[in-house]
């Protein structure tokens, strides 16, 4: 028998098993692909329950749970939380079966006994802490009333676990979109692809669920008073939950705009809110004959807090990459320099930008700015004491956030599992 | 850094949360009032906007003092306080409000349940007066502030544990793109 026939004879033998695999892992992969984008547009749900909601409690009240908000908004946990549970059960029960398409490439261990997409696990821990906050929340408005701050045990639990959920849904993505890249090294711009982009767009609607923890910042406590020290509450926030979007995008993609289009596709998303909230809130309270209360906002409440200048952040974000690859050629999208130097410099323009409208009383789009009771009487020692300081603490957090969006945008890159 | 980052990760988070907590500052209250009593104090007009729907006992009561604009000059002295149902009574710490420093905001710790009476007391060049109104005190709530707090933030050691375990893939990742670079 020839070298030839041998190589034959193996070809015959190896190829349908190869083939059967590889067929057996795009059946999973279009399973999980369905099941992420369900998860999707019931993140997208709750994320507009969540603006309708703390439109709601502030213009109609909180009279019960089976409010129409918190409806919708709970609905998408659950479709998300059953989708999760469902593919990790699925997948741990066709976990090492011969042609499942399920093996340890492309899933990991939980807890030695599950196996599942890690995105999957860890959108249901989210999902799960959410729904685990939903009754404790109810007993915590039982005992302290409707206007239970934002900033109330519970209300930051189901915070937690919305952002972890939606990372979770950023991790289901990326290891798709790795997959279906092959053994591309993992150096080098990315295409611009369905997959790719929609990692993009998950990191700009991570934002709006840790970012509703701005309300009492804005409202409620505008300055916050350390001793004799005090500073603004609400840029330092910002500067911690912001650049971890911009710069994990530009890390994720290897491209400059990656990080304007997250800037784009969040600033989009304020701007259905503005609309929204108000618009769903007004017809729900007509047709259900709820009156407001007598201080109900007149404005949208979450849409105001979202960041105004984040398409700005984005660009600045670019543009210090840009600088840089001119400097040193494409090896600056992977640096850790442009990273927190962008970073820094997106939050302290936004900030400026913020300082602009207040400082001119351009209040068209942001009323109720984070600011504006700074205006109301304070001592001018201590407004500037307060706007000193927040912008010196702007440049610790962003630093620090920027540097965890380069380590999530690396990990992004590579996570197949 | 690269070598060691998750032994920053407990002392960032925990800075992190501290910058975010800071605590509530005494003349700071919730965004919208719960109820609003109009106090004619003699002479004085005052609105008084409670931002507690409900109290109990151990909680910050939440007051704001709005006075008329056109009051007499010089502003006149106010004082607040709490009558307890057995005689007890808890006097307000008061500060000018942050959100509108011409406005007083009230804060007091109300320590048992019962019907409690806020009283408030002004005195001024048109003279002196008091006014006040009811506040119920419920009993002291089963699950404490911090129990709540530790349940609520337990999901964070979860988010630790991740974090620490995806400390391998991000050297990977980032041993992978150095080694494009020819680093």
């Amino acid at each position: 028998m020839s070298a030839g026939s041998v190589q034959v004879g193996r070809a015959a033998l190896l190829s349908p098993t190869v083939a059967t695999d590889a067929a057996a892992e795009r059946r999973e992969s279009r399973v999980r692909r369905v099941a992420a984008a369900l998860i999707a547009a019931g993140f997208g749900a709750s994320i507009v329950g969540v603006g309708w909601d703390v439109q709601w409690h502030a213009a109609v009240g909180r009279d019960s749970f089976f409010i129409p908000s918190h409806l919708l908004l709970y609905s998408g946990v659950i479709i998300a939380g059953l989708l999760s549970l469902a593919l990790v059960l699925r997948d741990s029960r066709l976990w090492g079966r011969p042609g499942s398409g399920v093996s340890d490439t492309n899933t990991v261990r939980v807890l030695g006994v599950f196996h599942g997409p890690l995105g999957f696990i860890v959108c249901g821990f989210g999902m799960l802490t959410l729904l685990i906050a939903a009754p404790f929340d109810n007993y915590w408005h039982d005992l302290y009333g409707i206007d239970v701050t934002v900033w109330a045990a519970f209300h930051v639990m189901g915070i937690l676990g919305a952002g972890i959920g939606g990372l979770g849904l950023i991790y289901m993505i990326a290891s798709e979109a790795n997959r279906a890249a092959g053994d591309r090294p993992a150096a080098g711009p990315r295409p611009w692809s369905l997959l790719n982009g929609l990692v993009v767009a998950g990191l700009a609607y991570l934002l709006p669920a840790p970012m509703v923890l701005l309300l009492p910042a804005a409202l409620q406590w505008p300055v916050t008073d350390i001793g004799p020290l005090a500073f603004l509450t609400y840029p330092v926030m910002v500067a911690a939950l912001t650049p971890l979007a911009l710069i994990a995008a530009v890390r994720f993609t290897g491209r400059i705009g990656a990080a304007t289009l997250v800037g784009t596709l969040f600033t989009l998303l304020r701007l259905a809110m503005v609309w929204l909230a108000p618009a769903l809130t007004q017809l729900l309270a007509a047709n259900l004959h709820e009156t407001y209360r007598p201080y109900a906002p007149d404005y949208p409440l979450v849409a105001s807090i979202y960041p105004a200048w984040l398409i700005v952040g984005g660009l600045v974000v670019d543009g210090v990459y840009w600088l840089a690859a001119r400097r040193s050629g494409a090896a600056a999208l992977r640096a850790t320099l442009p990273a927190l130097v962008g970073g820094v410099a997106a939050m302290l323009a936004m900030h400026a930008l913020d300082a602009l409208v207040v400082m001119n009383g351009w209040n068209w789009l942001w009323d109720r700015v984070w600011w504006r009771p700074l205006s109301m009487g304070h001592d001018p020692g201590y407004v500037a004491m307060a706007l000193t300081l927040g912008t010196l603490l702007i440049v610790p957090v962003a630093l620090f956030s920027a540097w965890l969006g380069k380590g999530l945008g690396s990990v992004l890159r590579i996570v197949r599992q | 850094m690269k070598q060691g980052w998750s032994r920053w990760i407990v002392p960032a988070l925990l800075a992190l949360g501290w910058l975010g907590w800071g605590g509530p500052p005494v003349a700071a209250h919730n965004a919208f009032p719960a109820r609003e009593f109009a106090l004619q104090a003699g002479p004085y007009h005052y609105r008084a906007l409670l931002f507690n729907e409900k109290v109990n006992a151990g909680d910050h009561v939440q007051i704001l003092l709005v006075g008329d604009p056109l009051a007499a000059r010089p502003v006149p002295h106010v004082g607040l306080q709490a009558l307890g149902p057995a005689g007890a009574t808890v006097a307000a710490t008061l500060m000018p409000d942050e959100n509108d420093r011409s406005n007083t905001a009230a804060d007091l710790v109300i320590p048992a349940q019962g019907a409690w009476q806020i009283q408030l007391r002004v005195s001024g060049p048109l003279g002196t007066g008091s006014a006040g109104f009811p506040l119920p005190v419920n009993p002291a709530p089963a699950l404490p502030q911090w129990a709540g707090w530790a349940i609520a933030l337990s999901p964070l050691l979860g988010v630790a544990w991740f974090a620490v375990q995806q400390r391998g893939l991000m050297r990977k990742a980032e041993y992978g793109l150095q080694n494009a670079d020819g680093c």
